[in-house]
């Protein structure tokens, strides 16, 4: 009969669980972008995570017929750059104070698969304005 | 004013009551010999008080809640007068400190239930730990501010601790000659590294800098902190080593080792800590001008109130944010149980004997817990528009954490019960299930997730507070372990490879590795912070989990198959593989024909196919022979991931229906132990719901009119299409017509007023279909006599102009009718659209004028899937000023007049009846329209002679074509009649962009879910009787059921 010491059978676990966590930790941070700049991802190339500002003077377009929506974007290192996304407009894009865009540079434009929104929600009680309290 | 005060008492009393039944419950249960009847009547009397307050502090919230009283900050951040009452209960746990209460509510709740009814031998630990947990819950809504209090505790505690540490040392007088040797030794190591920290600067050079600023402003209680570390490392250290060399296997002194390592941490605290203000909790009844203490309008009238609140997050007001959180916080707060059976077992001996009273417990709280998860993700689903029901969010990660943790948990359990090996690793387990319970509470409130997660809490300043509370149980975890891991009993130290407990052990180890790589995918913001690096969230979300997880789900399948054949039926050696050979080859088969009919009768696609496509081409183009080869293999790896993931789930189906069916049809003693089976299938079947809805699920909005898709760019996704109002468009199986807004229709009913300032108001009422909607109205033109509103009026008024008015449903929300009419496509290439099959979606958006667009999806249920749609975007279409052409039309009966985007024919007059006045003659003019988008309508004006020969006319206005006609003459001479025309010549355009998904086979997830708590439900069931029959007898192991044993060797 074939048997297994428990210690044992521990001890094996353990250290294939710690070789998984090693295994994912290099996973995770190898696949997380870190968050750059413009400038720094058009020389990388690859994926990167971008914070920034919608430019709001430029206005943002959405080009119905091909799905495109495109910004322009202010990083935090005051680089601007054209972002096009292909999707509609994000909702809560226009009240958002940040944004972070999350994809590569196909040519001059930023090809952003993602675009994440920091918004000042009206649900966060960080701020009170007297005009909200008023009227519904 | 007094409602606010009498919820701060409650919320302080609950505090102290709370800390009260602790501190005599948890003293009690340590003493052991005599019985202490004194402790224990003060703990069991003041958690009763503490239940009350806790009661009561919920009862005065919602009574402010439902008087809206918007003078308080709590309720004016998260109520209006807008909501009806069952959304004034999911506004309470809105925000932070109404859910840490419903927290509290249900530790008491639990507490309760098991001061009445639970096993006598455990109360007073498990109701101590419990009353412990809500001492420092009720601690985060008490809301004190006292200037420089943090500072003042921490110097009491620094120069106190130690003091009553020695005393206590003293008193029990243990020295010998060993220890003092050891200490001698250690205190010399941690001397000389402690010294080296202390005199380097952050590079690692010699330097005085950190020790000066010891000794600078508020410097001695760093200098105290530092020689606290010192000295109780020091003691930790030896009394470990004590513990290891001691020749004879003794229990170690858990409240030396407690008190030490907490001392520890107090002086790391006081060395970290910054000296100033302390703030300890948020309370609920803050009032808005002591939040806003600045605001201009509280200078100027310190009695403002605000007429009505912010509101409720337009996302949670859905049903089921109502008991979504409720669910999900009783699996929480249930945690602590099983938590409690294991503290109150090591500190009180009894290693063994708190398993049986707590595994009721334990599946009790998984199955709570995933049915609150569950709810959480159908809540997504139907109210948020990601299109899904579980996104990777942290927040819904740090659930599902606990849970994976307490399923890993329990099966280690049953695995101890069988085999009696495994006892330590099974209290490891049901701890870190509480711990792990503490930190997803730490990462969804302290604000520290920030950008990667959309549903956090607000960051309340509570941080430190929740580090707090996890530190507490963190160190008397491991304080009650290491003093305590000698004497636990080993019990079997031998299990064979063929057998229930082995099986059951790879299980555990395959859930506890899901576990760990999501909790590390979860925490990189946490990683952030601590090591100060600067990592992005994981990419792709979806594709990460699925690519870490799929294979060790998969395991998870196959190794439940096997484990409950041979924990259930007699298995020799050849039996087992005869035995599963059974559900292999049916799953086998089962699972090619699905395929086989999914690539053979279905368009459908797995999700991850374009990236298995991406890697094939990443394969194809590498140079390096290594790197290519390697990249073959991950692809080969992947590519029949979703074949196997629907081959294994099916094999867990049928290899644990056949263990269910055999229990079931022997005696009727083991029906009972069905549970675990049943439990399995469900997951199963959730495994294979999954698999299809979110790994078959198709964007159907795709614009399929070939003339415009040549135009586009190849790498474009088309997953949306722009919809005019009324004009049919082809996507995937579907024709789509957006047949406008919905809007109310009289008669109405149950006409309210919602709120009123001094010169407006807002009703609500209900149309002709049900339907709710709200109007603001001045209030001047509606007011009686006595001043009040004269509601008759204002549903008179209503009823009369609503066409015109168009209010927006309440929460100002708009419905965009989608009709959809199923598209077949004939062999013989005609097109046939099935009109009978037609249904007509709802998908809502609001404007939000914080939150921009919000959208709802609207479903279309069906057996084999789910029809999903939301508006993705309403394109801003410029409000020109009306222009208008007028003209006139003379027609006979049966001609069509053409309009500029119509042709209307005149189908003929029909008298009416003329009620009243005589001598008078209404006609109604029918006319039948067809606009240019195909669409078919009927307009009837009206014509009306009196005696007198005067003429009144009642034009109809068609929407559809901008366009309103009445009849204006008639000549009965040459059967001629004379019509007008408004036409307006630049009609508003009414646009929407919609996308719509098609989920198959959603609803076996639905109903895997509820044959697994229904699995859960029989488990428990049978774990209670169990309990009841045997009482305080000893435990009997699964041997009760002598036909299911295995033991044959």
């Amino acid at each position: 009969m074939k048997t297994v010491n428990i210690a044992k059978l521990i001890g094996i676990a353990l250290i294939a669980m710690l070789g998984l966590v090693f295994l994912s930790f290099s996973g995770v941070l190898g696949s997380a972008s870190k968050y750059t700049t413009f400038t720094e991802a058009k020389k990388s190339g690859g994926s990167v995570h971008v914070v920034g500002q919608w430019v709001r003077r430029n206005q943002a377009h959405y080009d119905i017929d091909n799905d495109i929506f495109s910004f322009y974007m202010q990083d935090t290192s005051n680089v601007v750059s054209m972002v096009q996304y292909h999707d509609p407009q994000p909702i809560n894009f226009e009240t958002a104070d940040k944004i972070v865009i999350e994809g590569k540079y196909l040519g001059e434009v930023f090809d952003a698969e993602r675009i994440l929104m920091k918004c000042p929600s009206k649900y966060n009680k960080d701020e009170f304005t007297i005009e909200e309290a008023k009227s519904s | 004013m007094t409602g606010g005060f009498l919820g701060e008492l409650f919320a302080a009393l609950s505090f102290g009551s709370a800390l009260v039944s602790a501190l005599s419950l948890l003293i009690g249960s340590e003493r052991k010999g005599p019985e202490t009847p004194g402790w224990r009547k003060i703990g069991y009397t003041s958690f009763a008080i503490h239940a009350f307050s806790v009661v009561g502090i919920i009862g005065t919230m919602f009574y402010l809640i439902a008087s809206h009283q918007f003078q308080y900050h709590y309720v004016w951040s998260h109520s209006s007068s807008e909501l009806p009452v069952y959304y004034m209960i999911s506004c309470f746990w809105e925000g932070q400190e109404g859910s840490f209460l419903l927290w509290t509510f249900w530790n008491a709740v639990l507490g309760g239930i098991l001061l009445l009814f639970g096993n006598k031998a455990w109360r007073d630990t498990v109701v101590g730990v419990i009353a412990s947990v809500n001492l420092v819950l009720a601690s985060m809504i008490l809301g004190v501010y006292v200037p420089d209090l943090g500072t003042l505790v921490l110097i009491l505690l620094v120069i106190l601790s130690p003091a009553v540490y020695l005393i206590y040392r003293f008193l029990q007088k243990k020295d010998d000659l060993l220890s003092k040797g050891v200490i001698h030794i250690a205190g010399g190591v941690v001397a000389v590294i402690s010294a080296t920290l202390i005199l380097t600067d952050n590079s690692g050079v010699f330097s005085f800098s950190k020790l000066e600023s010891m000794f600078s402003s508020g410097g001695s209680p760093y200098l105290l902190a530092f020689l606290f570390i010192l000295g109780f490392t020091i003691l930790v250290v030896t009394q470990i080593v004590k513990a290891v060399s001691a020749s004879e296997k003794k229990e170690l002194d858990t409240r030396e080792i407690f008190s030490a390592i907490a001392l520890i941490f107090v002086g790391i605290l006081a060395l970290t800590t910054e000296i100033g203000t302390a703030k300890i909790g948020s309370s609920p009844f803050l009032l808005l001008k002591d939040a806003f203490p600045d605001a201009p309008i509280f200078r100027a009238n310190p009695d403002f109130i605000p007429v009505n609140g912010n509101g409720l997050n337009p996302l949670l007001q859905n049903y089921w944010m109502v008991i979504h959180p409720p669910t999900l916080f009783l699996g929480f707060a249930s945690t602590v149980v099983p938590f409690a059976f294991v503290m109150g077992g090591l500190i009180t001996g009894r290693y063994v004997e708190w398993i049986r009273p707590s595994v009721p417990w334990l599946i009790f709280s998984v199955m709570i817990l995933g049915i609150g998860i569950i709810m959480g993700g159908y809540w997504a689903y139907e109210t948020l528009n990601f299109g899904g029901y579980w996104n990777w969010d942290p927040v819904e990660n740090s659930s599902l954490v606990p849970w994976i943790a307490g399923i890993a948990a329990l099966h280690a359990l049953v695995a101890y019960r069988k085999s009696k090996a495994f006892l330590k690793l099974t209290m490891v387990l049901v701890s870190v299930t509480f711990l792990l319970v503490l930190y997803s509470t730490f990462l969804t409130r302290s604000g520290i997730l920030g950008e990667t997660s959309v549903h956090t809490f607000t960051d309340l300043g509570l941080s430190g507070q929740l580090i707090l509370l996890m530190a507490i149980y963190f160190i008397w975890m491991l304080s009650v372990f290491v003093s305590r891991w000698n004497v636990i009993p080993s019990g079997t130290r031998v299990i064979r490879y063929r057998s229930a407990e082995f099986v059951l052990f790879l299980a555990v180890a395959v859930l506890c590795s899901v576990g760990i790589i999501i909790t590390i995918a979860t925490s990189i913001p946490v990683f952030n912070s601590v090591l100060g690096t600067n990592f992005a969230p994981v990419k792709d979300v979806s594709f990460f989990y699925f690519r870490w997880i799929v294979w060790f789900t998969i395991a998870l399948a196959i190794l439940s198959g096997v484990g409950q054949f041979m924990y259930w039926r007699r298995i020799g050696k050849k039996k087992l593989s005869s035995a599963l050979l059974r559900p292999y080859l049916l799953a086998l088969g089962l699972a090619s024909g699905m395929i086989a009919s999914i690539i053979f009768f279905t368009n459908w696609d797995f999700i991850y196919e374009p990236r298995y496509r991406e890697w094939a081409e990443l394969a194809e183009l590498s140079e390096n022979g290594i790197i290519k080869a390697f990249r073959y293999v991950r692809l080969s790896f992947f590519i029949f991931t979703d074949e196997i993931l629907l081959f294994s789930a099916l094999f867990m189906v049928l290899a644990n229906l056949d263990v269910m069916i055999n229990l079931l049809s022997k005696k009727r003693k083991t029906r009972i132990v069905t549970g675990g089976s049943i439990a399995h299938i469900g997951f199963a079947l959730m495994l294979i719901g999954f698999l299809f809805s979110s790994g078959y699920d198709q964007v159907i909005s795709k614009n399929v009119n070939p003339q415009e898709l040549t135009a586009l760019p190849q790498d474009a996704r088309i997953d949306n299409v722009l919809l005019e109002k009324n004009r049919p468009r082809d996507i995937l199986g579907y024709q789509v017509t957006y047949t406008g807004k919905k809007e109310a229709h009289p008669p109405l009913e149950d006409v309210q007023v919602l709120w009123q300032t001094e010169d407006e108001f807002k009703v609500s009422f209900l149309d002709v279909t049900g339907d709710k909607y709200a109007i603001q109205l001045p209030k001047l033109v509606f007011l009686n006599a006595v001043g009040k509103i004269n509601m008759d009026f204002v549903k008179e008024f209503l009823d009369d102009k609503i066409d015109f008015l168009r209010p927006k449903h309440i929460n100002d929300r708009t419905l965009y009718g989608v009709k959809f009419t199923p598209r077949l496509n004939n062999k013989d290439g005609t097109v046939e659209y099935r009109e009978d099959n037609s249904f007509v979606l709802y998908p809502e958006a609001e404007v939000n004028s914080e939150m921009g667009l919000i959208a709802h999806p609207s479903r279309k249920i069906k057996a084999t899937s789910d029809i999903y749609v939301h508006v993705s975007t309403i394109p801003k279409v410029e409000e020109e000023e009306a222009k208008f052409e007028f003209y006139r039309v003379t027609a006979q009966i049966g001609d069509t007049m053409q309009t500029a985007r119509a042709g209307i024919y005149f189908a003929g007059i029909t008298p009416q009846e003329t009620s009243g006045t005589p001598f008078s003659l209404i006609v109604q003019v029918d006319l039948q329209i067809v606009t240019d988008k195909g669409t078919h309508l009927v307009a009837n004006p009206l014509y009306r002679i009196d005696l007198q020969n005067q003429i009144s006319i009642k034009d109809f206005y068609i929407e559809e074509i901008a366009t309103s006609v009445a009849m204006v003459s008639i000549d009965p001479e040459t059967g001629t009649f004379g019509f007008q025309f408004q036409e307006r010549t630049n009609p508003p355009e009414d646009i929407i962009v919609i996308q719509a998904l098609k989920k198959p086979y959603i609803n076996v997830l639905w109903l895997g879910t509820f044959i697994l708590v229904a699995g859960f439900v029989v488990a428990m069931v049978r774990r209670i009787k169990e309990n009841f029959r045997l009482g305080g007898k000893p435990d009997v192991a699964e041997e009760e059921y002598p036909e299911t044993q295995e033991r044959a060797d």
